[in-house]
């Protein structure tokens, strides 16, 4: 081909291009049939960890995200305002003290309590709820007493539910089920002051799904019975499989493909979850409850890196976040000016110091055979060298200007009774709010201990412990403390295991206005007394105040509780944690509680 | 060949069996899962242990746990990853489909980026624009990913969000990159100071007209090529073809690519009926993608002439150049109904995760979805493998223009363009071929901190995890599987090299 035929060729395709070009293509780009963008109400909010469990109760489950989740779905018989009162919630469920000695609580569930795959609430789940959590039908105990050892597996008749709650374990008897199954009254074989907080949340997982799971029972009315069955006549065969479920089954971190596990009965249910990523809640179709809400769909993001979650913010990505407050995120916050609220108090957590007795290490007596005096001035030198006042002034006050050292171990700073704890309790006089290097020194020379080397458990992809644990370094090295940097982003699996620390830094969460919450981190092998501390006295008292019921007498008791534990130089508090949620002003109605749920308190009346 | 090929093989497998026997040896002395029980305070800490002794089979020697394992995964089955219970199988999928997502396109643009901008920077040698491109690499190089980010964070997604909600033309910041685009190809053309000046003027009126044109049309709300577009880019492309690979003096090369971009051009309205009626899928893409290439083929072998494997080859490149063009358009037709929906809020470009969850929409939403999470993560990773590349190729194409063939081609009086790009370029490019797959692989497994900042959870990510959570599986499968692909990346290597370099033969 020459040439120019070339030039003709092309000339010729172009000019047929230009003809066809005259035509139009489809003026609708979405094609016929192809699944539609959704254009759903959806309110996308930012948490800083990843969902893995729908039983909050597990202690393994025992976690805000999970919590904030279950809360979500779930109704509960009160919640918190943001003064924290109690709020009744009728349409589930009402509770009232029927008599008060004994401690008895009747719980009466409304008729229209049903589960979401419509299955009505009953005793059944109320039931399961005091008796999984109670630990009493748990068998293991009476296998160690009798072998020393523990049979290997949850199998046979070996029961173990995964969960101890003291409130829970006081009520010894089957309680009675009335009122065509809708009522549970409960007896408690001592007072108990915090009945209401168990009230509020009277259940948990749906019983007959646990019962279709464990025992194959599949009508759902027989199936509840099962459980109520199974627990009054203690059947431990059955018992072991329905702990098994209840400890395990509800962990999950991908959407399951068995819809029977994210059965919920309040709002809105569970309806995608994405390893890692997202959550997403939709409107219960079957909830016939009080708490109506607005928007269809709430999905939680988990972004645990702060400044991602502030910049997701500020593009839209999520319409809150409550980030780990620093002074650099709570600027940042501020910076995004008209599009967010920034709203910044206290939070319900607060920092503390605690140290190890039982692990062999330079706090526990056995290292100096079993001299208790010489380890307690151990700990009480390594307590000197804490610097609170400097924490505060660096870390809190940029963020929180009114910051002051908390000197109480129990009582929330704010709240009506921490002055008298602050002035009895010792703390403050015995360690002021500043560290006191030589004193600490004058302590360890008492003590006879030269250089003990102190392994210091903290969360190191947390700046603000980062900052922390720097500070308390230079002071505790000053007194002639060796730090060894225990830090982890694992810091709370690696907390029950305190072989490998002897003192750690982290938050407790209040999570009620219960006084007797304090229980589980003092009491002897309590849930949540990771250091082994173990005292008759502080043991007898908590026992006194959890059937306290006049406040002057619980104020009086958990002061000598605290007087205690700063004798035995149990730990420090440090200071409350300040909190600063961040909200698109797109999203409506979003404020925040020091308590969990924190700013899920009113999700029903969210509005976009 | 296939002797040798099997002799690979056979030795990569030994590897393989070798590697995992070690590393499941190791791993058990490293990882302690018990870690979180022992000292637990729970009251049936023993029991739990216990079961969890059994349920990981702790108490068999790990030599037979490591046979039950290498057995398991001979049948398919990875294990699971303990603590949650789920099956490794599940997890890798997404696991490793993630990865490549996000490496797969930064790897290609870095590549042909860094590729291109080496050699010009080698021909340059010694002027400013070589010394800026050698500072600019530089400084990429030494950027930290997790600090980058964050900036492309600030500027790419929220500022151009906020654009999106608010056009007001930031006409400095136009002028600045018309000004840059302006030196960039005076830079990049050189020649003596008069041309220097008269390209320098003419990039810089046409950055800043095609800049006021996208600002100002509202093309950036509603982007895409249409017809004309897709045109444009074909032709532009058959020319750029002809003229670097074929010599602007082969008429039937460059008919050849003219051609198929006409061609192209006038499939656009038929594609649009076909995307319209067709419910599309990455498969029917690729499908798309070789038909337009074999077609392209057959009107450069058409064209004929004593070289038709050059036509051939031009008309080729132009296909794909117009049927990615065709494709970018229609997703990107998208983006008016993407951009307004209630999940995305009229803020289209996302800062963290791999998608919006609950978006919905059909295939070309997901994609435009996809591209708009891929954006910031592809360009952060394209920054640090760019700077590498543009450094290593300048090298090597330095060190080839300095040798003698390369004199004797020039005093035999070939032209400076097939100097360049037949003599020097298809050697300078030898190192890269060791080079890329390998980075290619350790990148798959190796972008944690752009993962874990982007909110991704890819290869890299599980590791970490898995590690940190004691869950020996999904670590193994892991390593065998970066193993694995290591050892195909140097044979995939070691292929290229053969056929790069006429010296090397694969049957040795």
């Amino acid at each position: 081909m020459s040439n120019r035929k070339l030039l003709a060729a092309a000339a010729a395709v172009a000019a047929g291009a230009l003809a066809l070009a005259g035509c139009s293509g489809p003026t609708t780009p979405a094609g016929g049939g192809q699944s539609a963008i959704n254009n759903q109400q959806v309110a996308t909010v930012a948490w800083n960890q990843p969902f893995y469990s729908y039983n909050n109760d597990t202690s393994s489950g025992n976690n805000v995200v999970n919590a904030n989740i279950k809360y979500l779905t779930n109704e509960w018989a009160s919640h918190y305002d943001q003064d924290l009162k109690y709020v009744q919630n009728p349409g589930f469920a009402k509770y009232e003290k029927v008599s008060d000695n004994p401690l008895k609580v009747k719980i009466t569930l409304a008729d229209t309590a049903t589960w979401s795959d419509n299955t009505p609430v009953t005793a059944a789940d109320v039931v399961m709820q005091w008796a999984a959590n109670s630990s009493n039908f748990n068998t293991y105990e009476a296998a160690t007493d009798d072998e020393g050892n523990v049979k290997a597996d949850n199998t046979g008749s070996n029961v173990f539910f995964n969960a101890s709650s003291p409130g829970y374990a006081l009520i010894k008897a089957f309680p009675e089920i009335g009122d065509n199954n809708k009522s549970v009254t409960f007896t408690y074989s001592k007072p108990f002051v915090d009945w209401e907080t168990l009230a509020m949340q009277p259940t948990g997982l749906p019983a007959h799904i646990v019962a279709k799971k464990a025992l194959g029972v599949n009508d759902p009315t027989q199936a509840a019975q099962a459980v109520i069955d199974a627990f009054q006549k203690k059947d431990n065969a059955a018992l072991a499989k329905l702990s098994n479920v209840w400890n395990k089954s509800f962990d999950f971190v991908n959407m399951p493909a068995d819809k029977d596990l994210v059965v919920s009965n309040g709002p809105y249910t569970i309806s995608d979850l994405k390893e890692n990523q997202y959550i997403t809640v939709t409107k219960n179709p079957n909830y016939k409850g009080d708490h109506k809400v607005s928007i269809d769909t709430i999905t939680v993001r988990f972004i645990d890196d702060p400044q991602a979650s502030v910049q997701a913010l500020q593009n839209g990505e999520v319409l809150v976040t409550q980030p780990q407050a620093t002074a650099d995120i709570k600027k940042q916050l501020e910076g995004l000016g008209d599009s967010v609220n920034v709203l910044s108090g206290q939070g319900a957590t607060y920092e503390h110091v605690d140290m190890v007795f039982n692990n062999g290490g330079p706090f526990d007596p056995k290292t100096y055979g079993g001299d208790a005096n010489k380890a307690k001035l151990v700990r009480q030198a390594f307590l000197q060298t804490i610097p609170r006042q400097d924490i505060v002034d660096k870390i809190i006050k940029p963020l929180n200007p009114d910051a002051t050292v908390r000197n109480s171990l129990a009582v929330v700073p704010g709240s009506p009774n921490y002055a008298d704890a602050e002035a009895n309790n010792g703390m403050k006089a015995m360690y002021g709010d500043s560290a006191d290097v030589n004193k600490a020194k004058q302590l360890l020379s008492q003590a006879g201990v030269t250089a003990p080397s102190v392994r210091l458990l903290y969360a190191n992809n947390n700046t603000r412990r980062q900052q922390e644990y720097q500070l308390i370094k230079a002071s505790a090295e000053q007194a002639g403390f060796k730090i060894v940097d225990k830090g982890s982003k694992d810091w709370s699996t690696m907390l029950p295991n305190n072989k490998q620390y002897d003192a750690s830094l982290f938050g407790w969460q209040s999570t009620s206005t219960g006084v007797s919450e304090s229980d589980a981190n003092f009491r002897t092998k309590g849930q949540n007394n990771y250091g082994g501390y173990s005292s008759k006295a502080v043991d007898g008292k908590l026992n006194e105040l959890q059937v306290a019921t006049d406040p002057a007498q619980q104020k009086t008791i958990l002061n000598d509780v605290e007087k205690q534990l700063v004798q035995d130089a149990f730990g420090l508090s440090i200071y409350q944690f300040p909190e600063v949620t961040g909200v698109s002003k797109k999203l409506q109605n979003v404020s925040s509680i020091p308590l969990s749920p924190t700013y899920f308190w009113n999700y029903w009346e969210w509005k976009l | 060949m296939i002797r040798f090929l099997a002799r690979r093989l056979g030795l990569a497998l030994a590897i393989l069996f070798l590697l995992s026997f070690l590393m499941y040896g190791l791993l058990n002395i490293a990882m302690d899962p018990l870690d979180d029980l022992r000292q637990s305070p729970a009251l049936n800490r023993e029991f739990l242990i216990e079961t969890r002794i059994r349920q990981l089979k702790l108490d068999v020697p790990w030599p037979a746990r490591w046979w039950d394992w290498l057995t398991g995964v001979l049948q398919g089955d990875f294990g699971e990853a303990w603590r949650t219970g789920q099956p490794v199988r599940s997890m890798l999928g997404g696991a490793i489909a993630t990865s490549v997502q996000l490496v797969f396109a930064a790897t290609v643009i870095a590549l042909l980026l860094g590729v291109t901008i080496g050699v010009i920077s080698a021909l340059r040698q010694y002027t400013a624009f070589d010394y800026t491109i050698t500072f600019i690499a530089f400084v990429l190089y030494a950027l930290p990913i997790f600090w980058f980010a964050v900036l492309l964070k600030q500027f790419l997604a929220i500022g151009v969000n906020d654009y999106l909600n608010n056009p007001q033309v930031n006409w400095p910041a136009v002028l600045v990159l018309s000004v840059v685009s302006g030196l960039f190809w005076a830079g990049v053309l050189g020649g003596n100071a008069k041309r220097k000046v008269i390209v320098f003027v003419s990039a810089f009126a046409v950055s800043l007209a095609v800049l006021a044109y996208a600002l100002l049309s509202g093309w950036v709300e509603h982007p895409g090529f249409g017809l004309i577009g897709t045109l444009v880019i074909g032709l532009a492309a058959a020319v750029a073809m002809a003229v670097i690979f074929a010599g602007i003096n082969n008429r039937r090369a460059l008919y050849a690519g003219l051609t198929t971009a006409v061609v192209g051009a006038v499939l656009y309205i038929p594609m649009q009926w076909f995307f319209y009626y067709v419910p599309m899928s990455d498969l029917i893409a690729v499908g798309l993608l070789i038909v337009a290439v074999l077609v392209a083929l057959l009107i450069g072998w058409a064209f004929g002439g004593p070289d038709r494997a050059v036509s051939m080859r031009t008309a080729a490149v132009v296909a794909i150049f117009a049927s990615v063009a065709i494709y970018t358009d229609r997703v990107l037709q998208g983006w008016q109904l993407y951009s307004n929906a209630s999940v995305i809020g009229g803020r289209p470009i996302a800062t963290i995760g791999a998608a919006t969850p609950n978006l919905g929409g059909d295939y070309w939403i997901t994609q435009l979805d996809k591209w708009t999470h891929l954006l910031l993560p592809t360009i952060a990773l394209v920054v640090i493998s760019f700077a590498t590349y543009t450094r290593y190729e300048r090298g090597a194409m330095l060190e080839v223009l300095n040798q003698d063939y390369i004199r004797t081609a020039r005093a035999k009086g070939l032209s400076e363009r097939v100097v360049i790009v037949r003599h020097a370029l298809r050697n300078a490019l030898m190192p890269l071929a060791s080079i890329v797959p390998v980075d290619f692989i350790s990148l798959i497994g190796g972008a944690v901190l752009t993962e874990t900042i982007f909110g991704w959870s890819g290869m890299g990510r599980m590791f970490v995890q898995a590690l940190s959570a004691s869950e020996i599986d999904p670590v193994m499968i892991y390593i065998m599987i970066t193993g694995g692909l290591a050892m195909i990346a140097n044979l995939v290597a070691d292929f290229l090299y053969a056929i790069i370099d006429p010296r090397i033969r694969v049957n040795a």
